[in-house]
C-alpha cells in the first residue's frame, strides 16, 4: 500500500496583515456567477468591531501546492456567540459589478458609433466599475462587430447593473465572464463538450465519498431556433440549425423535430453576432447528452473554470470521457485536510462510447 | 519491550507493554502501545511529536492519502521483537505515575504508514 502524505497549509492575509487563529476556509469559483466566494473562519475578529469591511484579503493554501486560492475583498462578518467564532465572507471584486449601474441611460451609437467587438463592450461596460481591474488579453470573444444594425437593443438603460449588462453580452454569444482565485477576469465560450486536450485527468484513485454524475437525455435536442432583434411583427432576426441524434433522429425533419428555442434582442445580421451561427452553438450545447458531474477528490492542483478534465472513471462514474470544468470549490480545515470538488459539464459522446451505455 | 519514535532531530525511548498494547486494522494499522516512561524527559519530548489534527482521505479506487493539519506528521517507530515502520503518533496519555524517579505509566496510539508491525 503506497501512503500519499502531505502537510496541509492554509494562510491568509487581511488588508495586508497576516490573519490569526484561523480555523478553517473554504471558496467556490463558479462560471455562471462569475466572482469566486470565500470564507475564513476564525477564533475572533480582528480589529475594531466595525472595522476592516470592504478590506482586500488573499487566502493561500494547499497541501503541498500552497498557492493563492482567493483574492478579493471582505463583504461580510458573521459572529456566532458559542464557541466563539467568526466566518469572514469575502467576493472577488468583480461582484462590483453587480452593484454599479449608470444614473441616466447610456445610449451605445454615441459611445461606438461603428459598433464594437462583443469582448470590447464587455470591457467598457467593467470600465465603468470602480476597484474593477482586467486585462484585455483576457477577454475573449465573438469577433463579430455588434451594434451596428440594431444599437437601440444595446443602450444601457439607467439602474441597470454592470453584470447584468455584461450578462445580456455573454447570453447572445454564448460566452461566460468569471474571476479566477488570482483575481483574474476572463471570458471564455463554454458550450457543447470539450474536445481539445484535457488540462488533468481525474480517475478513481482521486474521488472520494459522494462523487455524483448525471446523464440525461431530457434535454436533448436535435434543432436550434434562434431569435434575434425585431424591427416589426414580421421582421426578427431568425437563424436555425439542424442535427440528428440516435435518439431523436433528424431534427431537419419536422415530424422528428425537438426544437430548443433561444432570443436575444442582442443577436443581429452580420456584421453582427450571427443567428445562423448561434443556432450552430446552441444547437452544439443540446443535441448531445447532458453529463454534469459534482467529484470531491484530495487533489491540489491549480485549476480553474474553463479548463477541460478528462474523467476516467468508467467502473463508478459510468464516464471515460472529458468535460468541462464549470464550478471549483476548496475547503481546507482541521477536519477535513484538504478537498477539491469539481463541478463538471459536457456530454456528446455517442452511446456506444459510454460504459454502461449502448 | 524497548521502543523509540524518532522524528529527526528528536528521540524519545521507551518501554512498550505487552500487557495492554493492541493493534487494529483499518484504512491504515492502528497501534496502541501500554507505554512505561522510565526517564521523566521522554514525556515532554514525545509531546511535541503528537499530530494532533489530521486528514484520512479514502478514494474509492486506490491508497489512503493522509492530511496533516497539525503536528510534525511521521516518524520512525521501532518496538525490539516486535517491529519497525513509519508512523503517525495521534493520541498520547499517561494515567498512572509510581513512586519514585517520576516513572509514569500510559499509552500511545500509532496510525502505522509502513512497516514490518
Amino acid at each position: 500500500m503506497a501512503i500519499t502524505i502531505r502537510n496541509v497549509s492554509l494562510s491568509a492575509t487581511l488588508a495586508g496583515e497576516p490573519l490569526e487563529n484561523i480555523i478553517s476556509a473554504r471558496g467556490e469559483i463558479v462560471a455562471d456567477s462569475g466572482w469566486q466566494n470565500c470564507s475564513v473562519y476564525v477564533t475572533e475578529k480582528p480589529g475594531e468591531a466595525a472595522g476592516l469591511q470592504e478590506a482586500p484579503l488573499t487566502v493561500t493554501a494547499g497541501a503541498g501546492n500552497n498557492i493563492v486560492r482567493f483574492t478579493g475583498v471582505v463583504r461580510r462578518y458573521r459572529p456566532s456567540a458559542f464557541p466563539k467564532g467568526v466566518e469572514i465572507q469575502a467576493q472577488g471584486y468583480l461582484a462590483y459589478a453587480d452593484e454599479w449601474a449608470p444614473s441616466e441611460d447610456i445610449f451605445f451609437d454615441e459611445e461606438f458609433p461603428a459598433g464594437a467587438h462583443d469582448e470590447a463592450i464587455v470591457a467598457w461596460a467593467l470600465d465603468h466599475v470602480p476597484n474593477v481591474t482586467y486585462n484585455a488579453a483576457d477577454l475573449e470573444g465573438w469577433g463579430a462587430v455588434m451594434g451596428t444594425i440594431a444599437p437601440e437593443a444595446f443602450d444601457w438603460k439607467a439602474g441597470m447593473s454592470a453584470w447584468s449588462y455584461i450578462k445580456q453580452i455573454d447570453r447572445a454569444t454564448l460566452f461566460r465572464t468569471f474571476q479566477t482565485a488570482d483575481g483574474t477576469i476572463r471570458r471564455s465560450l463554454m458550450v457543447g463538450h470539450p474536445n481539445d486536450t484535457p488540462d488533468f485527468t481525474i480517475t478513481d484513485a482521486h474521488v472520494l465519498d459522494g462523487a455524483t454524475l448525471t446523464r440525461d437525455t431530457q434535454r436533448t435536442r436535435n434543432y436550434a431556433h434562434v431569435l434575434g432583434y425585431s424591427f416589426g411583427p414580421d421582421d426578427q432576426v431568425e437563424g436555425t440549425a439542424a442535427g440528428s441524434n440516435p435518439i431523436q433522429g433528424p431534427g431537419d425533419v419536422e415530424a422528428t423535430r425537438h426544437a430548443e428555442e433561444f432570443s436575444s434582442n442582442l443577436i443581429e445580421d452580420p456584421p453582427g453576432v450571427d443567428a445562423g451561427l448561434v443556432a450552430t452553438w446552441v444547437l452544439s450545447d443540446v443535441n448531445k447528452q447532458f453529463v454534469e458531474a459534482s467529484v470531491p477528490t484530495w487533489l491540489d492542483g491549480t485549476h480553474e473554470p474553463g479548463m477541460t478534465v478528462f474523467l476516467a472513471c468508467a467502473e463508478r462514474l459510468l464516464t471515460n470521457e472529458p468535460l468541462w470544468l464549470a464550478r471549483y470549490a476548496w475547503e481546507v480545515g482541521e477536519d477535513g485536510g484538504w478537498i477539491a470538488t469539481y463541478g463538471l459539464t459536457g456530454g456528446g459522446l455517442a452511446p456506444e462510447d459510454i460504459p454502461g451505455g449502448g | 519491550m524497548a521502543a523509540t519514535f524518532t522524528i529527526t532531530p528528536n528521540t524519545a525511548t521507551f518501554h512498550a507493554l505487552i500487557q495492554g498494547s493492541s493493534q487494529a486494522t483499518g484504512d491504515l494499522q492502528r497501534l496502541t502501545l501500554a507505554v512505561y516512561l522510565d526517564d521523566p524527559l521522554t514525556w515532554p519530548t514525545l509531546l511535541p511529536m503528537v499530530t494532533t489534527k489530521y486528514h484520512v482521505h479514502s478514494p474509492v479506487g486506490a491508497d489512503v492519502v493522509i492530511d496533516i493539519v497539525r503536528g510534525p506528521g511521521v516518524g520512525t517507530l521501532t518496538v525490539d521483537a516486535f517491529g519497525t515502520g513509519l508512523a503517525l503518533l495521534v493520541d498520547l496519555r499517561r494515567d498512572r505515575w509510581l513512586p519514585t524517579g517520576g516513572r509514569t505509566m500510559g499509552s500511545a496510539d500509532f496510525l502505522v504508514t509502513s512497516g514490518t508491525f
